[in-house]
């Protein structure tokens, strides 16, 4: 994924706009400023400039970017997670993204998310390609503490329960509850 | 498992322990071992945690109690991990970027554990628990997800992998047990030495990830 300053601000600009539009603030240029003062804004907002980083053969930088979100907010999101733009964090706390995982649109996260790929040995290792993590579609919620861990995919609009932990496929529009994770109802 | 004896009380032994901790998380993540790159992997909060107990833990064993609190007041305030310096654990210890790792003085855990997010360990207000003889003991080898719960006393054998957000409050003595559910049931038994071989930063199958293969 590559991406210019003029993307990297655009993404930004979605975050805290539809952060805003999620608690029903004001969404003027002045307005949408003072939101990065908020940890999970301004956290959000250091991963879009971590990626651009990235890309831009500054790997180092993007390192030391993502260790001061790691500090300050305990956020990790790896520089090589595919995240769209609108991605809102509520609570900056214990949130973990690794690599090789894509985010769809307008994803909101709460406190202590993990979502990655297993750290669990597989029984079935024989596909190189079922060791990538989580693609996970647009409009998700994930409750406080609910993990998505392997080869999984959700699909757009699902809503992930407190503590539930997800490690299977879910459809569309799910309502997801439990360890592990099993669809209650639909939405 | 380790054992308090007159050799582990030598500070060879904790720079050895910090040694081994320290390239295990290096040969998971695919860099060189040498002291440098140790020195660089410090930065990370999970690392320098380890390296913060390792030394609390000689501070607490030669009677410097108050010494090795402040050192853990110190781990706690930079990386969330509160590791209690009485705790008895292995070599090869690794904590992967988030901190919220509880472990309290009552728990054995063996060489190469892996505890990939906010995890608690604890024996708290349960009946017939008597603290001085019951103890938390986690094999070798184990994974233990994020969120997980260890309630009471628990002893789980080599291998054992503690799925997200898992509540355990039984023993499970077959080595490779995949573990998951509240309260946490068997979910599927894995052979150990696929276990052995499989690096849990990566997410992937290697030839080498132990620090015991390395010696």
């Amino acid at each position: 994924m590559h991406q210019d300053i003029r993307q990297t601000i655009r993404l930004i600009r979605e975050d805290i706009y539809f952060r805003c539009e999620y608690e029903h603030k004001p969404t003027g240029a002045m307005a949408l400023l003072k939101m990065l003062i908020q940890p999970g804004v301004f956290c959000v907002a250091l991963y879009r400039w971590q990626v651009f980083l990235d890309t831009h053969q500054l790997r180092p930088l993007a390192g030391i970017l993502k260790l001061f979100n790691l500090f300050a907010f305990g956020v990790s999101i790896d520089s090589r997670a595919i995240i769209s733009g609108g991605l809102v964090i509520i609570h900056a706390n214990s949130i973990y993204i690794s690599d090789r995982v894509q985010i769809g649109a307008r994803c909101i996260l709460f406190h202590q998310n993990w979502i990655g790929y297993s750290p669990f040995a597989q029984e079935n290792t024989s596909d190189p390609d079922g060791l990538n993590g989580p693609i996970i579609g647009a409009n998700i919620i994930f409750g406080a503490g609910a993990c998505a861990v392997g080869p999984i995919v959700l699909g757009d609009g699902c809503k992930v329960g407190v503590n539930a932990s997800v490690d299977s496929s879910f459809p569309a529009g799910a309502v997801l509850f439990g360890v592990p994770a099993r669809q209650i109802s639909k939405s | 498992m380790t054992s308090p004896s007159d050799r582990d009380r030598h500070f060879k032994h904790t720079w050895r322990m910090i040694c081994a901790d320290l390239s295990r998380r290096l040969i998971l993540e695919d860099r060189p071992t040498n002291l440098w790159y140790q020195l660089c992997i410090l930065s990370r909060p999970g690392a320098a945690a380890i390296l913060m107990f390792r030394l609390s833990h000689y501070f607490h064993d030669h009677g410097l109690r108050r010494l090795s609190k402040v050192i853990n007041i110190i781990m706690l305030c930079w990386s969330g991990d509160e590791i209690h310096p009485g705790a008895r654990i292995g070599p090869g210890l690794v904590l992967p970027d988030i901190g919220g790792v509880g472990i309290p003085a009552f728990a054995d855990i063996g060489c190469d554990c892996t505890f990939t997010g906010p995890a608690l360990l604890t024996i708290g207000g349960i009946e017939g628990i008597d603290l001085a003889r019951d103890r938390i003991v986690l094999g070798d080898h184990c994974v233990i997800g994020s969120g997980v719960r260890i309630v009471g006393a628990v002893t789980l054998a080599n291998g054992t992998q503690v799925k997200p957000n898992a509540v355990v409050i039984t023993s499970f003595l077959n080595a490779g047990t995949l573990l998951s559910g509240i309260p946490s049931r068997r979910r599927g038994t894995i052979p150990l030495e696929k276990i052995m071989r499989w690096n849990p930063i990566l997410g992937q199958s290697t030839s080498q990830t132990s620090v015991q293969s390395q010696n």
